[in-house]
């Protein structure tokens, strides 16, 4: 079934339509989910939360951008929402220069498994591994990720900085202790 | 984390974009393996999962057929021969036409008293005449051989009726000149016409008056029932492979899918003849049989990355060897799926059945051959291991037709009423052909073994 055939088909409430929107896209979601909640049984909370909100707006989707961009949109918002450590999350509202230095990262970060990745970011603070999840990964502009924080978009840029800043650093000082070890 | 321990900082390094562009699309690509029937089920809100005890569709059409009969019997409780105002109603209705009335039934029922006209102040005078009248006629006599209606009785009931005959027929002659004279008397009684009026609908209905008579003609006559019937079903599966080679997918439904009962509702006509025991019916009936199969599965995943495996110096410390290899990621994966798929039959059954009746209750057994119009199948069969495929999937894993089947049971049955009666059949249905399609490499064949609650309208 295509893609607009199931949008169709959901937009008259077919339950078909439905079912086959939900096969395609939860793998995907469920793994998106994950990078914004605590733990599994959350992000299938979330998931769940997303479908729901999707199949009632279905409407609302006018077919203008992509589908697969509205509905990834509506999980980080849903996913955001049922974790409440980031719902209540308290940005630094100091405003930062973008003076991260490009630095360099060893070769052997190049095919980092999605686990080993997570395991990296997880080393940055809530908030700025929110917006790195949200500008990076999701590929939102700060104009989007602030709106969804409910922050100012120079905050945005600010956190997106220190986020590379601290990355870099974490790289860094691992490969020095490597080096070390080694 | 793998990458620490085969992390070396002095090969080639890459730009942080680059890096942060691969760590954006392996996560933005990333899908984590989900049971997605579940998280339908859970978007919808459905209990499909919850098992339908078998005992809940006994009790149900037991629970049916109890009303059926309750109610059934206690109209059938309103009988004419012993329903004294019903007696009363038939008196009534004489009386209306007593003028008219020259032999000796119809004289026997206008001598009788309406218990409600006795209680009326005014018309008490008026039906003293008949009180005479009811001493004179063998009332008992006549019930009794009205209600017992036996062969052997008929020949007393004539001796009966001919000496009664013959003694009220002076009597009967007096009895029309009197109420002629107490009718004629009526308007002298009943002041105004609102008053005859209000009398008239205490009267009970005269149509409680019919009384069933009996058939001593040899002749046999056809008539018509119609039956629907509702019923739970165990489906005895018999799955074999059809392929030389042993499949796991085989030896997995064969160990983990269970048949759940399976619900039957039919509308059937049967044709049956008077004073014979044997019948024909035939009918649209409408099965649905569900296969569960719950399925543990566990497995382990292997990814694997080129990188450093190891980093060998040389004594002196100026050499150094660096090995490239395989870094291989283990990820062991298990779950627990509960898939389902229903097969639903739409058949025209015909039989032939032999019918005792024994007072009111009945004793029968039938068989005969259905024919199959449509089979359609939902849900989703193992397809390997792990996963499910729909059995809407092309090339459908199963037939759209089963064509013919046998069954044979047994009846017992109990008489509620007239034309009203309810049965319960033990039924086995043999079905020869195969579910499966010729292409399926395993062939899903079934045997039924139902219980059935039918209730008859003859007409």
């Amino acid at each position: 079934m295509q893609i607009e055939d199931i949008i169709k088909g959901c937009k008259e409430g077919n339950r078909k339509c439905q079912d086959a929107l939900v096969q395609k896209f939860a793998p995907g979601l469920l793994a998106l989910c994950m990078r914004y909640t605590s733990d599994r049984e959350m992000a299938r909370d979330a998931l769940q939360e997303t479908f729901i909100s999707v199949f009632r707006f279905m409407d609302k989707f006018e077919g203008k951008g992509s589908f697969e961009g509205w509905i990834r949109r509506i999980a980080v918002t849903s996913s955001i929402t049922t974790n409440r450590k980031y719902s209540r999350l308290h940005f630094d509202e100091i405003k930062e220069q973008d003076d991260w230095q490009h630095t360099s990262i060893p070769d052997i970060y190049q095919n980092l498994a999605v686990q080993d990745i997570m395991a990296l970011l997880k080393q940055l603070p809530d908030s700025l591994y929110l917006v790195f999840n949200l500008c990076i990964v999701e590929g939102y502009s700060h104009e989007e990720t602030a709106a969804i924080l409910g922050i100012a978009e120079a905050t945005s840029r600010s956190a997106l900085c220190k986020a590379r800043n601290r990355l870099a650093e974490i790289v860094k000082k691992q490969s020095d202790v490597l080096a070390y070890a080694s | 984390m793998y990458w620490h321990m085969h992390l070396n900082p002095n090969t080639n390094d890459m730009d942080y974009k680059s890096f942060e562009a691969q760590v954006g699309n392996t996560l933005r690509t990333a899908q984590e393996p989900l049971d997605t029937d579940l998280l339908i089920r859970a978007i919808h809100n459905d209990k499909r999962e919850k098992s339908r005890p078998a005992v809940l569709w006994l009790l149900l059409s037991v629970l049916v057929i109890a009303t059926l009969s309750l109610t059934f019997y206690k109209m059938s409780d309103v009988n004419v021969l012993t329903n004294p105002s019903l007696e009363n109603a038939s008196s009534a209705a004489g009386l209306m036409a007593m003028p008219e009335a020259n032999n000796n039934k119809t004289t026997l029922v206008a001598s009788e008293k309406p218990s409600s006209l006795k209680k009326t102040k005014g018309s008490e005078h008026i039906f003293s005449g008949s009180s005479v009248t009811q001493k004179k006629y063998p009332k008992q006599k006549y019930q009794t051989a009205s209600a017992d209606m036996l062969a052997s009785d008929v020949a007393q009931l004539a001796s009966v009726e001919t000496t009664a005959s013959s003694d009220l027929q002076a009597s009967a002659t007096n009895d029309i000149h009197e109420t002629r004279e107490l009718i004629s008397n009526m308007p002298k009684i009943a002041s105004t016409e609102s008053d005859i009026k209000l009398h008239i609908p205490a009267l009970p209905s005269p149509k409680y008056g019919k009384v069933e008579c009996p058939d001593f003609s040899n002749k046999s006559k056809a008539y018509l029932e119609i039956i629907p019937e509702v019923g739970a079903f165990l489906p005895l599966k018999t799955l074999e492979q059809t392929a030389s080679e042993p499949s796991n997918v085989f030896a997995l439904r064969k160990k983990d899918e269970h048949s759940l009962e399976g619900i039957n509702v039919g509308l059937y006509a049967r044709l049956r003849k008077t004073k014979m025991p044997f019948y024909l019916s035939a009918g649209l009936s409408w099965s649905r049989l569900t296969e569960k199969m719950n399925l543990n599965y566990s497995y382990t995943r292997m990814d694997t990355t080129q990188g450093i495996i190891s980093i060998t110096k040389s004594q002196n410390g100026d050499t150094i060897t660096v090995i490239y290899g395989d870094i291989i990621h283990e990820k062991k994966i298990s779950g627990y799926k509960i898939r389902h798929h229903n097969f639903t039959l739409l058949d025209i059954p015909v039989a032939l059945g032999y019918e005792k009746q024994r007072g009111d209750w009945s004793l029968g057994v039938e068989g005969g051959i259905s024919f199959n119009l449509n089979m359609s199948s939902r849900g989703q069969i193992l397809a390997t291991d792990t996963s499910f495929v729909g059995t809407d999937v092309s090339p459908r894993p199963f037939r759209s037709n089963v064509g013919l089947s046998y069954f044979g049971g047994v009846l017992a049955g109990r008489r509620l009423g007239n034309g009203h009666r309810v049965y319960l059949a033990a039924r086995f249905r043999y079905l020869p052909t195969v579910f499966s399609s010729d292409d399926s490499p395993v062939r899903q064949s079934y045997s039924f073994a139902g219980l059935n609650a039918g209730y008859i309208f003859t007409f």
